[in-house]
This record gives C-alpha cells, sequence and structure tokens, in this order.
C-alpha cells in the first residue's frame, strides 16, 4: 500500500547555497562591535549622576562663596564675580566628566559640603509640592480660551471625549 | 581548522571577559554558525531575512551567554534561540509578498501517489510545518540528522547525548513527520 511507503524515499533534498567562512568571521565580529558599543542612555550611567550631583555642588559652591580662596578649582585669572551663572553653567555642562566627588573633597571639607548640598536640595525642592495648575480654575477658563484651543489643536467638539465634560 | 571547542571550555572562556569573550564568541560562530544559518534559512527561505535573524539570534546569545548554566548543550541552547526567533519573524512577516524566496528545498521523486499530487513548495512548507510540531530534541535531533547530514557520533559529541537516544530522536522525529505530512496532504 502506498501510504507505508516511507515518504522520505520519494523526497530529495536540493543543496542550498551557504554563505562563505567570511560571513560568518564578519557577522560573529559585528555582533561583537555592536555590544562593546552600545549606547547606554547617559541618564542611565551611574557616573553621570555621580557627576551631575558634584556639578550641581559645585555650582552652587561657586556662585554662593565669597571668599575666592574656596575656590580654587576656577582658574586664578578669573574673579569669580567676573563669570556670570550661565557661564558656569556652560563650563560645568561642557567639562563635566572632569569633575568628580575627590576632586570636590580635596578642596571642600566634607562637612561644609553635605551642608551645602543639603540646602541646596531644600532651595530645589521647597516648592516641590505645589501644584503648578493651581492657579488655574474653571472660572478663568473663557469660550474664547477654548475656542483658541480647539483651534490651535485642529480639534472640533466631535473630537473631545464626553470625559472631558466632567 | 582549529579543533573545535567543547561547551565548557567556550563557556569559561567567554566568562573571563574582553578579549577571551571575543575568541569564544568567534569560536561559537564558527563552529555552530552555518547550522544555525541553514535551520533558519530553511524556514525564511530567504537570505536577507535569515541573515537578519542569525543577526538577533547571535545577539541574545553574546547578551546572555553568561547566564548560561549549561542544563543543555550549548548547541541545545541556541538551537531554541533560533528556533523561537524565527518562528516569531515569520509569524511578524506572514505578508511576505514581494520577498525573494528560495527555490524549495525538497524535490518529488514520482511513485508515491500522496506525494505524486503535490508540488515540491507544498511538501517543503508541510515539512517545516512537521518540524515545528516536533518536541525540540526530536526536532533538533532531525535537523542536524537529515538536512546537515551530520553523523550520529558527531552529534552524540556536540549534544552531549548517547548515539542510542539519538537514533531513538530521530526514528520518532521521522515517523510524526510522516503522519504529519500525509495527514495534512490526504485532506
Amino acid at each position: 500500500m502506498n501510504e507505508e511507503k516511507d515518504i522520505f524515499d520519494f523526497i530529495e533534498k536540493r543543496k542550498v547555497d551557504m554563505p562563505n567562512k567570511a560571513y560568518f568571521d564578519n557577522m560573529a565580529q559585528s555582533v561583537i562591535d555592536s555590544q562593546k558599543t552600545k549606547i547606554i542612555p547617559l541618564y542611565k550611567r551611574p557616573i553621570t549622576w555621580i557627576s551631575t550631583a558634584a556639578a550641581a555642588i559645585l555650582v552652587f559652591l561657586i556662585v554662593n562663596f565669597n571668599s575666592p580662596d574656596d575656590l580654587p578649582i576656577v582658574p586664578p585669572q578669573v574673579a569669580s564675580d567676573e563669570l556670570s551663572k550661565e557661564e558656569l553653567l556652560a563650563y560645568v555642562d561642557e567639562n563635566i566628566d572632569e569633575f568628580d566627588v575627590e576632586m570636590i573633597a580635596e578642596f571642600v571639607p566634607m562637612d561644609e559640603l553635605n551642608a551645602k548640598y543639603e540646602e541646596f536640595q531644600n532651595e530645589m525642592f521647597e516648592d516641590e509640592d505645589a501644584d503648578p495648575l493651581e492657579s488655574i480654575t474653571l472660572e478663568n477658563i473663557t469660550k474664547e480660551d477654548i475656542l483658541e484651543y480647539l483651534n490651535d489643536e485642529d480639534l472640533d467638539f466631535s473630537d473631545l471625549e464626553e470625559d472631558s465634560f466632567i | 581548522m582549529s579543533k573545535p571547542l567543547d561547551d565548557k571550555h567556550i563557556i569559561d572562556l567567554f566568562n573571563r571577559g574582553g578579549k577571551h569573550s571575543d575568541l569564544a564568541f568567534k569560536a561559537i560562530v564558527s563552529q555552530f554558525g552555518e547550522v544555525l544559518y541553514s535551520q533558519i534559512r530553511g524556514i525564511t527561505k530567504n537570505h536577507e531575512i535569515a541573515n537578519d535573524v542569525l543577526q538577533n539570534v547571535l545577539i541574545k546569545v553574546y547578551q546572555n551567554l553568561s547566564e548560561f548554566k549549561g542544563d543543555s548543550a550549548l548547541y541545545t541552547w541556541m538551537y531554541r534561540i533560533a528556533r523561537n526567533e524565527t518562528l516569531n519573524t515569520i509569524e511578524k512577516e506572514k505578508r511576505r509578498a514581494g520577498v525573494d524566496l528560495d527555490a524549495p528545498i525538497l524535490e518529488i521523486k514520482a511513485g508515491h501517489s500522496v506525494l505524486d499530487g503535490t508540488t515540491p513548495e507544498m511538501i517543503t512548507d508541510t515539512l517545516q510545518e512537521a518540524i515545528a510540531t516536533l518536541p525540540e530534541k526530536q526536532a533538533l535531533v532531525f535537523q542536524l540528522k537529515y538536512f546537515e547530514e551530520l553523523k550520529y557520533s558527531e552529534i552524540s559529541t556536540r549534544l552531549n547525548t548517547s548515539e542510542g537516544a539519538l537514533k531513538a530522536n530521530f526514528h520518532h522525529a521521522k515517523q510524526k513527520i510522516q503522519e504529519f505530512i500525509l495527514n495534512k496532504l490526504n485532506h
């Protein structure tokens, strides 16, 4: 009976073209390269956080300390009061990789550094709990505002979900 | 050609990092690249797609090799990755109109009434479908024995499995494939 015949006796394989050895060597190398040069997002690098924290402290110290003796990091030929905050920030941003915790610790006593950092954090986040939308109330929104918004966003009333009006 | 490295040697070398990892990875691609490519190409039927899939497979191998526990042979582990990656790709590429497909890898000899009524494309696709239904070990052994035409002794070394077990696996795989094809083509 036909179905008892081994089906594989009636099937013949065709030779498939295989790439040469160089293809596999190149692929291995390209995978290795891709894994070595894989870009880690800046914000995920621990060094970025350390540098950022260090830079933030540094900027604070530069901006707030009056005595030039406390600021050995700033080149001596440039007085700190000649630099604007923006210039300092730009300098730090450009040279962020040059800053490290050890460098700061070398010039600034640790206690002082911790105190300044806390102070800096408090200043930065003192309004953290404030709701930026607090000052906006429905009473302040006019019909014109709504129409202008719809116009700007290229929407019409049918695009708004019912929930939006609740 | 240099002597193939065994699994343990490759993994130890890879885990040493740096240039050792590179050497280990190159050894993997050199020893298993062709058979993985062949496995993938047989299913994708297109070099460009096979190329992309193989690259993804090798990236996964590179990224996860340090986590490989050695519960199975290294090739078994890679075969699994390749199989999943290929099937996922095929699933995504169902709209494959416009892709140049390889000529069927199987030809039919006259004399079998069921096969006589079919085409090489159909039997090739049906065979791949049948392989996809097999348990992993049987599919793997079938791939190495039938398509790669490796000797049992070579497969035994590669998979750390006795030749007797391999013969049993191959026999069962063939039986199941045959049943699958006959059922599919008879209906």
